[in-house]
């Protein structure tokens, strides 16, 4: 087949599986078939991945990316960039001061590591891609491309790669650098722990402690599974045994809903009533399920477990209490229990634990039953403290061992790859039809927003205002402005929000192989595969020769 | 448009490209209304003052610019077909090359763009850079390349692919004498193996040396188009060279012209050397005495790097004149150098017989109005019977002719 029609047939595949599965997702949406909306994702993500893997494998987009790599190298920017990342790895722990434990150093370590890493790519990749199309065009190289047989999204596509060839190979070093200098900390606290005397006991074992915490929640990968939420049928006998006289106090006229004052009717007046009671009774459940006074417990239960072979290896249960006392600084006394009753072993364990902090206790194997259940109770143990408070969704969690802390650096780094892959989309479709300082500035804005509209679109949902009391129509009519603008942002800016390898990798949570083919989907391939189609289309009709386009 | 001739390698109808400022209002009309072809195997020049046109010309011929209105054809293709990149080589007016690589890794570069295979490319780097005489700077990166340096590299690498045609946009500017006299050899070598050239030049005295035909353009618009020789002879005179002669010979002579002449209107001298044949009789001889020194060193030309192209044969004269769309020839490049003599087939010779009756025109090569001494390392007479041989195109003769627009 011709390398013509070989081309035109890949580009029409990616186009195809982009469009296969915007359309798939909407039809799913609709009619709610998550299942069918996974597997149309999944086959468009491969289709759409070899269809431009084989447009990438091109000789011409080859040789554009040889020199384009070549041009990055011989002008030493890379090099400068990784002398920042050596000098500032090892740097890292000085200036940013852990909990003073191994865990929490190797945790700051990784965690600012995997940040410098994104950041300098980023930097190192936003000005590349905007400018090295640029400078072609301005120093008319590009005159003597277009002499040859090759067509522009060859040219296009040729620096893209050559852009993720050097980012490849720089976050490769930059993972062995963050790999060994972890490695060095930990071999560096075993010799310390070998070098305690023998009489000093309590010292030896705090450091093995110490040692196993970090290897059990830093390098480790480790899978969350949150708990069954609780049966809907205790809320129902909840909320049968409290509607009635919960509707009776409403009725009375100073608590009566204003709503229900104006309601025309008897009827609807009840109703109304009858669904903020309602309500009431389903803020209540919830507080009082997650809220354990003393001398209480609390139970949940986790399914699914899957533990990997080696069944010594338990999990671990990460958690995180308020206390209703704010001012409290003392710990709080409780007790853990582990095992489903008469089908496993059960495992106490009573310790005391500060208030709004996520700790972790370690579970082991066969406290989870065949099933792969594990059910957990807790017990607020001592009279007369504070009631504890477990408020928010993802208040305790199951990390269930899945992999290797090298493994997991390695898909966290493919996720970082894959956002720096974006960038390099970005900056060269905005190359396409402006020129420098232009097409940096406006591509740095995009990605700002990307960034903001995310965590600003999170905030608004919680129910962030600008302006509390909503005075003038201005300021209302501003802050419906800026929501709208917010929520569109957010939906049509790439998910960046999404994905955080460096908090994962650092807290020992499992990067699954899903969420970095997730990510490649979702940012890589779907943004980036439009924005390089719309840059083509933008760069195909631009008279090159032009002063300025 | 204008009428097609057969063998049309560029073709130009009613171009016209108008420059829009921000607002896409009309601010300048670059290109006018030109009609112009150049035709297989000749040397065209497309000369013209500063902003004349000729580089916008040769831009919206490369498809960096589009026409705002007109056509263009080239091989028988818009620009920006492949298939006629494929077979194009092209020298801009300043060699915009890539500063970080050195001679072969820029040659390796555009010859992997020209879609060579590596055997290819490894014989054609090494013999095209010693043909243009860098073999000793091969290894310095071009950054620290002379400009006259860089203008060599640069016409390497149009070579690259052994175009069919060779777009050359100044081609001698920044070149030393010895390095323009190079280039235009090598011209005129290209073109004895069948090559087309459009070069574009304000040094008129160079185009002249080089060019079967030009073209004059002023303000976008072409002035005049013809072959260089009907263009500047001055047919009204007549030029008789002699040996010196005696007083007493001298004195007959003139006595015989003055009779036959009108009075007043016979001039006698010395003729003198042009500059440049001198300045490179002096180099010559300098040479002798010092070899090579760093830098450029004197490139020869390379045979076996190009392919001979065919004249159209008669047969593919018929071909074309009988299809709608003319099929240009094939791009795809032969192993190895062509032998020196076209061997045509027995039936082409019967066909050629049939199509064209007449006898062949004379070999059109230029001719200065005053004859100048060859200079050392120019066109040797034995290769010039080679181009006299290769050339069999009708003698474009009684066809200088003014634009109609003009």
């Amino acid at each position: 087949m011709k390398a013509g029609a070989r081309h035109t047939i890949a580009a029409l595949t990616f186009v195809g599986s982009l469009l296969a599965y915007v359309v798939a997702t909407a039809i799913a949406l609709i009619l709610d078939l998550p299942t069918i909306a996974r597997i149309v994702g999944m086959a468009a993500t491969v289709v759409a991945l070899a269809s431009s893997l084989s447009l990438l494998a091109d000789r011409h987009v080859w040789t554009i990316a040889r020199n384009t790599l070549a041009q990055a190298l011989r002008v030493r920017v890379a090099f400068v960039l990784l002398a920042t990342y050596l000098v500032l790895v090892p740097a890292l722990p000085f200036l940013i001061k852990g909990d003073g434990t191994l865990r929490g150093l190797l945790h700051v370590v990784i965690a600012y590591s995997l940040i410098a890493a994104g950041v300098l790519l980023g930097i190192l990749t936003l000005t590349l891609a905007t400018t090295t199309l640029w400078t072609e065009i301005r120093d008319k190289q590009v005159f003597l491309l277009e002499a040859k047989p090759f067509r522009r999204w060859q040219l296009l596509l040729g620096k893209f790669l050559g852009i993720v060839l050097l980012n490849a190979a720089l976050l490769a070093f930059m993972g062995v650098v963050t790999w060994a200098s972890v490695h060095h900390r930990v071999a560096q606290a075993e010799r310390a722990a070998r070098d305690i005397p023998a009489s000093s006991e309590v010292e030896r074992r705090r450091a093995e402690k110490r040692l196993r915490d970090a290897r059990e929640q830093v390098l480790t990968a480790r899978r969350s599974l949150l708990p069954d939420p609780p049966p809907e049928s205790d809320f129902e006998d909840f909320a049968r045994g409290n509607l009635e006289s919960r509707m009776r106090q409403l009725q009375r006229s100073d608590r009566m809903p204003e709503a229900a004052k104006a309601a025309p009717d008897e009827a609807l007046r009840r109703e109304i009533i009858r669904r903020e009671a309602m309500r009431q009774l389903a803020e209540e459940f919830h507080k009082l399920v997650n809220a354990v006074p003393p001398l209480y417990g609390r139970r949940w239960q986790f399914s699914g477990i899957t533990l990997p072979r080696s069944r010594d290896l338990g999990l671990t249960i990460r958690f995180k209490f308020f206390s209703s006392d704010r001012k409290s600084e003392d710990p709080d006394h409780v007790r853990w229990e582990f095992g489903v009753p008469n089908r496993t072993k059960a495992y106490r364990y009573d310790d005391a634990f500060m208030p709004d902090e996520v700790h972790e206790i370690q579970v082991p194997a066969d406290a989870v039953d065949r099933d792969g259940v594990l059910e957990v109770r807790f017990y607020n143990v001592e009279p007369r403290r504070p009631t504890l408070v477990f408020s928010e969704a993802d208040s305790i969690q199951a990390l269930i061992p899945a992999g290797g802390f090298t493994g997991n650096l390695a898909r966290g780094l493919a996720i970082i790859l894959v956002e720096v892959l974006f960038i390099a989309v970005l900056g060269l479709f905005c190359s396409t039809f402006l020129s420098f300082p232009v097409s940096p500035i406006v591509a740095l804005a995009i990605l700002l927003l990307t960034f903001l509209s995310g965590s600003l679109n999170a905030e608004f949902e919680k129910g962030f205002t600008f302006d509390q009391n909503q005075t003038s129509p201005a300021s209302q009519i501003a802050e419906k402005a800026t929501r709208a603008l917010t929520k569109v942002l957010h939906t049509v800016l790439p998910p960046f929000h999404k994905y955080s390898p460096s908090e994962l990798v650092s807290s020992g949570e499992e990067v699954s192989l899903g969420l970095v083919l997730d990510a490649t989907w979702s940012i890589a391939l779907l943004y980036g595969g439009v924005l390089m189609l719309l840059g083509t289309f933008i760069f195909e009709r631009r008279e090159i020769a032009l002063a300025s386009p | 448009m204008l009428p097609s001739t057969t063998d049309s390698v560029v073709q130009t109808a009613r171009l016209t490209k108008v420059f829009r400022d921000f607002w896409r209002r009309p601010k300048v009309r670059a290109v006018d209304q030109l009609d112009f072809e150049v035709r297989r195997g000749e040397v065209f020049g497309l000369l013209g003052p500063n902003g004349s046109g000729k580089s916008t010309t040769i831009k919206i011929l490369l498809g960096l610019l589009f026409p705002t209105s007109g056509s263009v054809r080239i091989l028988g293709r818009p620009p920006r077909d492949v298939r006629v990149k494929a077979r194009l080589g092209f020298l801009p007016e300043e060699s915009y090359l890539y500063p970080y690589l050195n001679a072969p890794e820029t040659l390796d570069f555009f010859g992997r763009l020209s879609g060579l295979s590596r055997h290819e490319r490894r014989r054609r780097v090494g013999a095209l850079i010693e043909m243009v005489g860098l073999s000793a700077a091969r290894n310095r990166p071009l950054r620290e390349y002379s400009k006259g340096m860089a203008r060599r590299i640069g016409l390497a690498q149009a070579l690259i692919n052994d175009p069919e045609l060779l777009l050359l946009d100044e081609p001698t500017t920044g070149l030393d004498p010895i390095g323009a006299r190079e280039v235009k050899d090598l011209i005129l070598e290209l073109k004895s193996r069948g090559k087309t050239i459009l070069l574009c030049s304000h040094l008129l005295a160079h185009a002249e040396d080089v060019c079967d035909r030009i073209g004059i353009l002023y303000g976008g618009r072409l002035c005049v188009i013809g072959p260089v020789s009907d263009l500047l002879a001055k047919q009204q005179l007549t030029q008789i060279t002699l040996p010196s002669l005696p007083p007493a010979s001298f004195d007959r002579v003139r006595a015989v012209l003055d009779e036959v002449a009108e009075p007043g209107s016979v001039t006698v001298g010395h003729p003198v050397d042009r500059l440049e044949t001198y300045f490179l009789r002096v180099i010559e001889e300098a040479r002798q005495v010092r070899p090579e020194t760093g830098g450029a060193g004197a490139g020869r030309f390379e045979p076996s790097l190009f392919r001979k192209l065919e004249p159209a044969s008669p047969a593919e004269v018929i071909e074309r004149l009988t299809q709608a769309a003319p099929e240009p020839s094939p791009a795809a490049p032969e192993p190895e150098a062509a032998p020196a003599e076209p061997a045509a087939p027995a039936p082409s010779r019967f066909l050629e017989r049939l199509v064209m009756p007449h006898e062949p025109p004379p070999a059109k090569r230029p001719e200065a109005p005053e004859p100048v001494e060859p200079p050392a390392g120019a066109c040797a007479p034995e290769r010039r019977s080679v181009i006299d041989r290769l050339v069999k195109k009708p003698s474009p003769g009684p066809e200088a002719q003014k634009p109609p627009s003009q």
